[in-house]
């Protein structure tokens, strides 16, 4: 079951980028929607806007997918 | 073999583009700064960085050649070993007094500045945050460093402004990133309204001058000197390799501490200082770029030709005429069939595909340069015409 934070995510995510009918939290983001980097760095900004945070891209290295954003983005904002 | 099964889809990549690369496309001969023969035919060249066609420079080929006689081909080594001659110390005293800074180090190619500049200066604990469309050599170098990195939207100060606010007192430890003129759409930083905001969280700024050295501003300082920052800027970099028309690139600053990046930058130390011929026909085109102004005004005049043509013709290259002129084409298809098709009518101009154009989509750059005639401004021009009409394209 998807988080409220994750659910969120994935909406952001979804402005970016068309999302597949079975994408899930656990879906490996780079298999599944072929994102350009453009891509991710916009998508970065608009969550870190969303949040009020800052991430640093180094931390950003071993996300896969959005449950694992979701660990990054809950951990800055608390 | 797997190190080189992800070469197959490089391959099939390349292949998919057909005969002509652009990439790989070979100027067979140069008769000028703006005219190569390629493929066997004459084209003017609408694609380079030449932009004060300094190239062929009479003074800077002679002083080449020269430096060469007495020098010999190349140092051979680091700049922190056997590669410093006289004439390197000499070109960082002629940039710093360009300037009006303290101090200017020079480095072996601009690359090599953003690379050797970002990690003398980004340490552990350190913030840098860069602008989203900047160039990969600024991406590369604070890649290199142990800093955490951010980014901001482009051109936009607030964006910045909220980021930097974000770090709490960690901005007093942030370097900001940005290009002076950037180099694929041709716009300028909003420098002093991104001036304003670093010095409100007593951060440091760094300007990539590589496109506009002179080019912009009124003795040829960039974007720096135009917008009146200089001296809140912290550090300005840029490259020999495009309005000087040589090799090369710096890192100057109204701190005195540059001076001592060689001791804290890599990028410096392992790799061969530029040849005693690069930096003599540097020099020489320093000189040149400070003693004629003419030539800046020749190049926005071919900027401003160049951008009433195009815009009449109904394709889009923005409001403002620009040195760098994008012309967007959403369908990667229309764009390599306008690429060819200019080719072919002996117009090169630069091939940007996905993911490479900031914003998505495709486009071709033009560039244009002050040794470009009328003729070839208005060729160019035709060209568009035809070949956006042969794809069905008006922008």
């Amino acid at each position: 079951m998807d988080s409220p934070l994750e659910l969120e995510l994935r909406e952001l995510l979804g402005g970016i980028t068309p999302l597949p009918p079975d994408f899930t939290s656990d879906t490996d983001l780079l298999d599944a929607l072929a994102l350009e980097s453009a891509q991710i760095m916009e998508f970065v900004m608009e969550v870190e806007d969303r949040f009020d945070i800052i991430i640093d891209q180094r931390q950003l290295a071993e996300v896969r997918n959005i449950a694992q954003l979701a660990a990054v983005v809950g951990k800055a904002v608390a | 073999m797997s190190l080189l099964a992800k070469f197959a889809a490089v391959d099939e990549a390349r292949r998919a583009l057909g005969e002509a690369d652009p990439a790989r496309t070979v100027i067979e001969r140069l008769e000028s700064a703006t005219l190569g023969i390629i493929n066997g035919a004459p084209t003017i060249l609408a694609g380079t960085n030449n932009y004060l066609g300094m190239t062929f420079d009479e003074e800077a080929v002679e002083a080449g050649r020269d430096a060469l006689t007495e020098a010999g081909t190349g140092t051979t080594g680091s700049r922190m070993a056997n590669g410093t001659y006289a004439a390197h110390v000499a070109l960082e005293a002629e940039l710093a007094d360009f300037y009006g800074y303290p101090a200017a180090v020079v480095f072996s190619t601009g690359y090599a500045a953003n690379l050797g500049a970002l990690s003398a200066l980004l340490g552990t604990g350190d913030a840098v945050l860069l602008d989203a469309d900047a160039h990969a050599s600024l991406f590369d170098g604070c890649r290199l460093c142990p800093a955490d990195l951010y980014t901001f939207r482009h051109n936009d100060p607030a964006s910045l402004d909220k980021r930097l606010g974000r770090l709490g007192d960690r901005a007093r430890n942030a370097l900001v990133v940005v290009e002076g003129l950037y180099g694929v759409l041709g716009d300028r930083a909003p420098l002093a309204d991104i001036a304003a905001v670093k010095d409100r969280h007593g951060a440091c700024l760094l300007v990539d001058e590589a496109h506009s050295l002179g080019v912009v501003g009124a003795e040829g300082r960039g974007v720096v000197e135009e917008a009146g920052v200089m001296d809140q800027v912290d550090f300005v970099v840029g490259t020999f390799s495009k309005s000087l028309g040589t090799m090369g690139g710096f890192c100057a600053s109204r701190h005195a501490e540059v001076a001592l990046f060689p001791y804290a930058s890599r990028p410096y130390m392992f790799t061969a200082s530029p040849s005693p011929a690069t930096i003599a026909c540097t020099r020489a085109a320093l000189r040149t770029l400070r003693a004629r102004p003419d030539l800046k005004q020749r190049l926005w005049r071919n900027a401003n030709r160049l951008h009433q043509g195009l815009s009449q013709l109904g394709v889009d290259v923005g409001e403002a005429p620009s040195p760098v002129m994008p012309v967007r084409l959403q369908q990667r298809e229309a764009a390599l069939a306008a690429w060819n098709g200019l080719l072919a009518e002996g117009v090169y101009v630069n091939l940007f595909l996905p993911p490479a154009a900031p914003g998505g989509g495709s486009l071709l750059r033009m560039s244009v340069s002050a040794a470009h005639t009328d003729d070839q401004i208005d060729c160019i021009v035709a060209a568009v015409a035809k070949v956006m009409k042969a794809i069905g394209a008006s922008g």
